[in-house]
């Protein structure tokens, strides 16, 4: 089972992620402060991020780019409720490995995340 | 339109003065018309990804454009009908929608510099920036220290920022997405247009002013004797694909015309040639920028190509050196025959073997540009093109490079006069594990041979009429499946591959781009074969049997059975992006629409929206018209005498007089003569209904495996009928969908019409298809025009006289009677043809075993 960080500005988002997470057995772990969330990766061992785009000082995008210097095998998704082609881009540029839409279901953020957990995965 | 206003009366007739519910209903008829437009597009799609049809990646995209807006269109209209509820499905659609987008844009595209790069500074792993050819000898010359000529790149950022300088990007897909191979003449007239545009173009300040930089940085420019040869290196070209001969080059271009020359290498990745075979090979125009490759001309004594093993196999394991005096253009465009050196592979490399090429002209760098014909001088006629010295120079050279690839090359490279050897290009040789010959050897003595010479470049076999190829003619009149017959191995004829069963040059070698292209698309090719024009003649059946070099009279089917190859299809850019897009469009999750998952957030694609909006909108509209008829007059239920729960919603006139309009109505007071003949239909003996229809089983005919029955006195799954005394409108359940069928029926009109719709489902593709094509035959059969697109049926009869009109519609009772078993029956193709020669005989009993209706 994985370590999980979640990033997102809304309380209730991180919630829902982090109880959908924990039933299937992950430590999941969430933020809706920036700083935080990078510190915690920085000092903790983490498998997977799992970042909001529209947060409150920074773009997700942003943070992505801080946690791929500071642990570039890191993985990560993107979610947002404001999918553009630009961030999709520049997200998969900077490496995240998928780019989700929100509102996003039970089953298919439970299927991605197992998918981006996959050994397999390059 | 008379139809518009018969639906405008309609809609005032039963609505007036109820504004909100009359809005209702042309919300109501809005989201059906684009569910129609919906399906037709998803099985426009999919047929075109199941049948492999060759499309650009924009053809595709038009598509989803338009789809997009259909499905907006029905969303925006369901949520016109009942305001407060479905509202989160535009999110649903939003998302959906984004992810269609993402799956068909290339991720990569940048337009920032450096626009020009000299071949001696580009990094090491460049082929994104600098294209295939550029990358490759730069790094065999920094790694290898092999000869290349000076010279310098104008990056694939080059050609983006170009495109979106002069803002070409919407013009070019707009053609693009009209690109269908198949038709005559077509490709050319959109080819002319894309080339204009490039060709109309600017070429941006600052690419002009990096290309005369290009020029600095390369100590080109001055002293650059016989120009410059200018080439493409687009992404993707000399890699997997080689696109061999399929881009323009430039010869003798003086320094002066860079910019001249540059648009007419750009404007040469659509030309007709390349465009078809980038599309036929599954590219995708945004992922294969084009670079281009600016070198000092050499003035050649010699020139030629080096086949580091034989194409057809690595066992033949000699090196092939084909050379010719001057330019090797004539050679790599199949025009003439080369001399030809073998040598062995291991070193200390020797010639083992040599043979006169049979040309007798050359091609040399004209004063001020370009490239002129001359005739070999006494001595050049005398002499092999290439001295064994400088052969073994040759073959060691390319066998390093081989070393470095790891696979054997295609090395072109020439030698000026003062001896020294450049290399021009190194691609890798694609040699299939099990080579391009047969397998076996056939036995072919029992054969005539019409023609038996030349040298097989490709091998195989391959059968068809011949078709003898005139220089210049139009290729769009190359049939199907013909044997083309050529006096050049021109790289031209590549396309019209699709075309060929195989093909026979008089001139040509099997190291010319024509060859190239035959291995990677498997067509059997013969070349060298003298008087193949006069011998072989247009019309005739042969069989060409490349392995032996030989042509036979008549298609030798065992023969080329013997030499068939499975070709593999591979999983290309363009089918993977078509795929993943369809993903997102295509399957259909929402298919019972009694179950706790029919719902916004349970809607995955494109298909479970459209699914989702019309089964809302028939049940929104019977809702609202029950809740707001008022005057009796409204949604009744229909007792048909079948064990079919069916509402009746009256859009005046539709009961017969003295009827008492009250919840449930029998089919003897429906005085729509359509109506009645379509339940009539479904009563004709042969028909078999259960006796309780909470017992209809729609899980087993949707084959969707949780065996669940459901009970069909729900309205989630019953039929519903919108009628007048002569318009009706009946979504007809149809296993988990409706059937559409519309049939106005005036008394004396010429527009009466019935139309029947009906798409999928949500069992395999084969079986879906298998049931439209049995209704698409009965249909015919009965007069209809049918239109089948994917596993979407759209059948049409206009102007039916009324005792005809009543007869089509009682064949069309039966066929939606039968089908809820038709997935039983109809296993393959040739039950489907029993099925329908029983139909046409009035025999309407399918041919079900008693076990597996017990089963079910």
């Amino acid at each position: 089972m994985a370590n999980i960080v979640i990033l997102d500005d809304v309380a209730d988002a991180v919630e829902l992620i982090r109880k959908i997470l924990s039933r299937k057995g992950h430590t999941v772990t969430g933020f809706t402060e920036e700083e935080e969330a990078v510190a915690h990766v920085r000092a903790n061992s983490t498998d997977l991020c799992i970042l909001d785009i529209k947060l409150k000082k920074m773009s997700g995008i942003e943070v992505l780019a801080l946690l791929k210097q500071a642990k570039p095998s890191i993985k990560v998704i993107m979610l947002t409720g404001y999918p553009t082609l630009e961030t999709a881009r520049e997200a998969m540029k900077l490496g995240a490995l998928e780019y989700c839409v929100k509102p996003i279901e039970k089953d298919e953020l439970e299927e991605k995340v197992a998918k981006v957990l996959a050994p397999d995965r390059t | 339109m008379l139809l518009a206003h018969i639906f405008k009366y309609l809609t005032y007739q039963l609505f007036a003065p109820g504004v909100l519910l009359r809005e209702t209903y042309e919300a109501f008829k809005k989201a059906l018309e684009s569910d129609k437009a919906g399906l037709e597009l998803i099985a426009e799609l999919e047929d075109a990804y199941h049948t492999g049809r060759a499309v650009d990646l924009a053809w595709v995209h038009e598509r989803c454009v338009r789809l997009s807006h259909g499905v907006k269109n029905g969303v925006d209209n369901l949520i016109k009908m009942s305001p407060l509820r479905h509202l989160s499905l535009q999110d649903y659609f939003k998302k959906i929608d984004f992810y269609v987008t993402l799956s068909l844009t290339p991720l990569e595209f940048d337009f920032s510099p450096p626009f020009v790069i000299p071949l001696d500074e580009l990094p090491r792993d460049s082929e994104r920036l600098a294209g295939g050819k550029a990358s490759r000898l730069a790094r065999i010359a920094r790694e290898l220290s092999v000869p290349v000529p000076r010279g310098f790149v104008a990056t694939s950022r080059a050609f983006n920022y170009f495109c979106e300088y002069n803002n070409l990007r919407p013009d070019i897909d707009d053609l693009l997405a009209r690109v269908d191979i198949t038709l005559p003449g077509q490709i050319d007239n959109l080819s002319l247009k894309l080339q204009t545009l490039i060709e109309n173009a600017t070429v941006p300040p600052e690419l002009e002013s990096a290309l005369r930089d290009g020029l600095r940085r390369a100590g080109m420019q001055t002293g650059v004797h016989h120009g410059l040869a200018v080439r493409s290196s687009a992404v993707g070209e000399d890699s997997e694909l080689t696109f061999a001969g399929q881009y323009k080059t430039l010869l003798g271009t003086a320094a002066e015309n860079v910019t001249a020359a540059y648009k007419l290498i750009i404007a040469s990745k659509y030309s007709a040639s390349a465009l078809v075979y980038r599309i036929t090979n599954g590219l995708i125009d945004l992922e294969t920028p084009m670079a281009v490759l600016f070198l000092e001309m050499v003035d050649p004594e010699c020139s030629g190509v080096v086949y580091t093993s034989a194409p057809e196999n690595t066992e033949a394991s000699g090196v092939s050196i084909y050379s010719l005096w001057g330019l090797g253009e004539p050679l790599v465009a199949g025009e003439a025959s080369p001399d030809v050196t073998l040598l062995s592979r291991v070193p200390p490399c020797r010639v083992v073997g040599r043979k006169r090429g049979t040309y007798r002209e050359k091609a040399v760098p004209r004063k001020g540009g370009g490239v002129v014909r001359t005739d070999l001088s006494d001595s050049e006629k005398q002499h092999h093109s290439l001295s064994d010295a400088d052969a073994v120079r040759l073959a060691e050279s390319s066998l390093g490079i081989e070393s470095f690839y790891h696979a054997p090359q295609d090395v072109e490279w020439c030698k000026n006069r003062k001896g020294d050897l450049f290399i021009l290009q190194a691609r890798d040789l694609r040699i299939p594990p099990d080579g391009h010959r047969c397998n076996t050897q056939p036995a072919t003595g029992a054969y005539e041979a019409v023609l038996r010479s030349g040298e097989r470049a490709a091998g195989g076999a391959g059968g068809g009429r011949v078709f003898v190829y005139a220089p210049g003619s139009n290729l769009d009149k190359v049939p199907f499946g013909s044997v083309l017959v050529a006096q050049n191995a021109s790289p031209d004829l590549a396309r019209v591959a699709a075309r060929m069963n195989a093909a026979v040059t008089e001139r040509g070698s099997v190291a010319g781009h024509l060859a190239s292209v035959a291995r990677e698309a498997g067509i059997p090719l013969i070349v060298n074969a003298e008087k193949a024009t006069q011998l072989l003649k247009t019309g005739e059946e042969v069989t060409v049997y490349a392995d032996e070099a030989a042509v036979y009279r008549g298609i030798a089917t065992d023969l080329i059975e013997t030499c068939k190859k499975e070709r593999r299809r591979d999983m290309t850019p363009f089918s993977r992006r078509f795929r993943s897009a369809l993903n997102y469009i295509s399957p259909l999750n929402l298919v019972d629409p009694a179950a706790p998952s029919f719902t916004p957030e349970d809607c995955r694609t494109m298909h479970d929206i459209l699914r989702y909006v019309h089964e809302k909108a028939v049940h929104d509209m019977f809702v609202a018209a029950e809740k707001g008829a008022g005057s009796g007059r409204g949604v009744m239920r229909l007792d048909t005498g079948l064990p079919l729960a069916v509402y009746l919603l009256d859009l005046g006139g539709a009961l017969r007089e003295g009827a008492q309009p009250c919840s449930e109505v029998r089919l003897d007071d429906v005085v729509n003569p359509a109506l009645g003949a379509v339940f009539a239909g479904m009563c004709q003996p042969g028909i078999e209904w259960p006796e309780d229809r909470r017992n209809l089983d729609w899980q087993a005919l949707e084959s969707t495996g949780n065996g669940a029955v459901v009970s069909l006195d729900s309205k989630a799954l019953a039929s519903y009928v919108l009628a007048s005394s002569f318009y009706l409108n009946l979504n007809m359940r149809f296993g988990y969908h409706f059937a559409v069928v519309d049939v106005l029926c005036l008394p004396k009109s010429g527009s009466n019409h019935i139309m029947l719709r009906y798409k999928g489902g949500g069992a395999e593709y084969a079986n879906r298809r298998r049931r439209v094509d049995f209704l698409s035959r009965i249909l015919t059969a009965h007069g209809f025009e049918t239109r089948v697109t994917g596993d979407l049926i759209d059948a049409a009869l206009r102007q039916p006289a009324g005792g005809t009109l009543l007869e089509k519609m009682k064949i069309i009772g039966v066929l939606l009677g039968s089908t809820r078993m038709l997935d039983m029956v109809l296993v393959n193709d040739d039950a489907v043809a029993a099925q329908v020669q029983r139909f046409l005989t009035g025999d309407y009993r399918l041919n079900l075993s008693r076990r597996v209706v017990a089963e079910h």
